[in-house]
């Protein structure tokens, strides 16, 4: 049997041993959360860079993939680019209308009727009749009414030459599509 | 009496010290671990969002680049002669020569005005001074400027019967354009969008234009065998 030869007043207080008993259970485990933190951390970390690695390597291999279809990106840009620009030749202003104009009034002109002069404007078409007689002025007028294309037409002048007839000139305005 | 109360302190603090360094190194362990650790991990994941990110849009890009159709690919060269990347002048005013001959119409004067150039759009005005016997063959000179490449639009015209009423003299102005290709193409991993409803409408109406007759002179085959090469 042991005999302890110290004194008693020597001994660790009761309440002493059972606070560092506590302090030494807090203290394992601290040590196990920290083991643990330290290894989750350690695996996220891990886990995430092999994942950027799978990412960046698929990456190349599309990267690959597109530059060997750049010849299609090429004519798609292209194709895109002339498009629009294009679409704002398209929308700038022209006399294109008029053409339209002249050729659907040159279908209903009568006979004793003549177009002495044309003229094509952005948005305004102007033609100058020469009819010998009244009743084909009418007839011209009733066939250019009658076609249904014009949002407008004017009547701008109207004059009589004895030697040559009836001299209208009309102004026309296309039905805006 | 005071000695041995001295060294009973003494033990108890050496049975606490020992826990306690250990609390002490796992805290400070633990809050460096904490600070650095949550900065990597964040860091590496959003360096993975980043990525994945870049890999979806990289998978986008592809998946449009093989959805466009091979017949608007075939459009290419149509679009480019539709509005070429030089002044296309020349071939412009040799197209209305062969439209103003097909129509029995007499061109008088060329002249060219009106240049406006800028990085994106280039233009210049045609001005005409024709003959024709009738409205109708000047109506389809018109209309046939209209229909050809390169894209030409019709500013403004002037047609007056002469004096004589044997034919009818037409001032024509035309505009027509060019353009610089494009140089750049997008990033990598910008994705490519397709034609638009619009844009198909308007390729289709380029691929109804004519294109220019272009003429081969191709060097004529020697016959006989000349006595002085150099004449």
């Amino acid at each position: 049997m042991a005999i302890n030869l110290l004194s008693q007043e020597l001994k660790p207080k009761p309440y002493v041993v059972n606070f560092a008993k506590i302090l030494k259970k807090l203290a394992m485990v601290s040590l196990l959360v920290f083991l643990v933190g330290v290894m989750l951390l350690v695996g996220i970390i891990f886990i995430f860079s092999q994942r950027t690695k799978a990412a960046i390597s698929s990456q190349e291999a599309l990267k690959r993939e597109i530059k060997a279809l750049q010849e299609t990106e090429q004519r798609i840009v292209l194709i895109k680019d002339r498009i629009d620009k294009i679409e704002s030749v398209y929308k700038e202003e022209n006399a294109t209308d008029g053409v339209a104009s002249i050729r659907e009034i040159s279908r209903v002109i009568p006979e004793g009727t003549l177009i002495q002069e044309f003229s094509l404007e952005p948005d305004n078409t102007e033609v100058k009749v020469l009819a010998d007689s009244l009743s084909s002025l009418a007839k011209f007028a009733s066939g250019i009414t009658g076609l249904g294309s014009f949002e407008k037409i004017v009547l701008k002048s109207l004059e009589f030459d004895p030697e040559k007839g009836y001299v209208a000139i009309f102004g026309f305005h296309r039905t805006k599509v | 009496m005071k000695d041995s109360s001295t060294r009973g302190l003494y033990f108890n603090l050496k049975i606490l010290l020992g826990p306690l360094v250990v609390i002490l190194l796992i805290a400070t362990f633990g809050l460096y671990s904490v600070n650095t650790g949550y900065g990597r991990v964040k860091k590496q994941i959003e360096e993975y969002k980043s990525v994945k990110m870049e890999e979806t849009h990289l998978k986008e890009k592809l998946a449009s680049i093989k959805a466009i159709k091979s017949d608007i690919l075939d459009q290419a060269d149509f679009t480019v002669v539709a509005l070429p990347q030089k002044n296309p002048a020349t071939f412009l005013i040799s197209q209305l020569k062969l439209y103003a001959e097909e129509n029995s119409i007499t061109i008088k004067e060329i002249s060219l005005s009106g240049s406006q150039q800028n990085d994106v759009l280039n233009s210049m005005i045609l001005t005409a001074d024709i003959e024709g016997s009738d409205i109708i063959s000047q109506l389809s000179l018109m209309e046939s400027i209209l229909k050809f490449a390169p894209i030409s639009l019709i500013v403004g015209s002037q047609s007056t019967l002469s004096q004589n009423e044997a034919n009818y003299k037409q001032e024509l102005e035309i505009s027509f354009y060019w353009s610089p290709l494009p140089t750049t193409l997008p990033s990598i991993s910008e994705p490519i969008k397709g034609l638009t409803g619009e844009q198909n409408e308007v390729l289709r109406q380029i691929s109804l234009l004519k294109q220019p007759s272009l003429v081969n002179l191709n060097p004529q085959v020697q016959t006989t065998e000349r006595e002085t090469p150099f004449n």
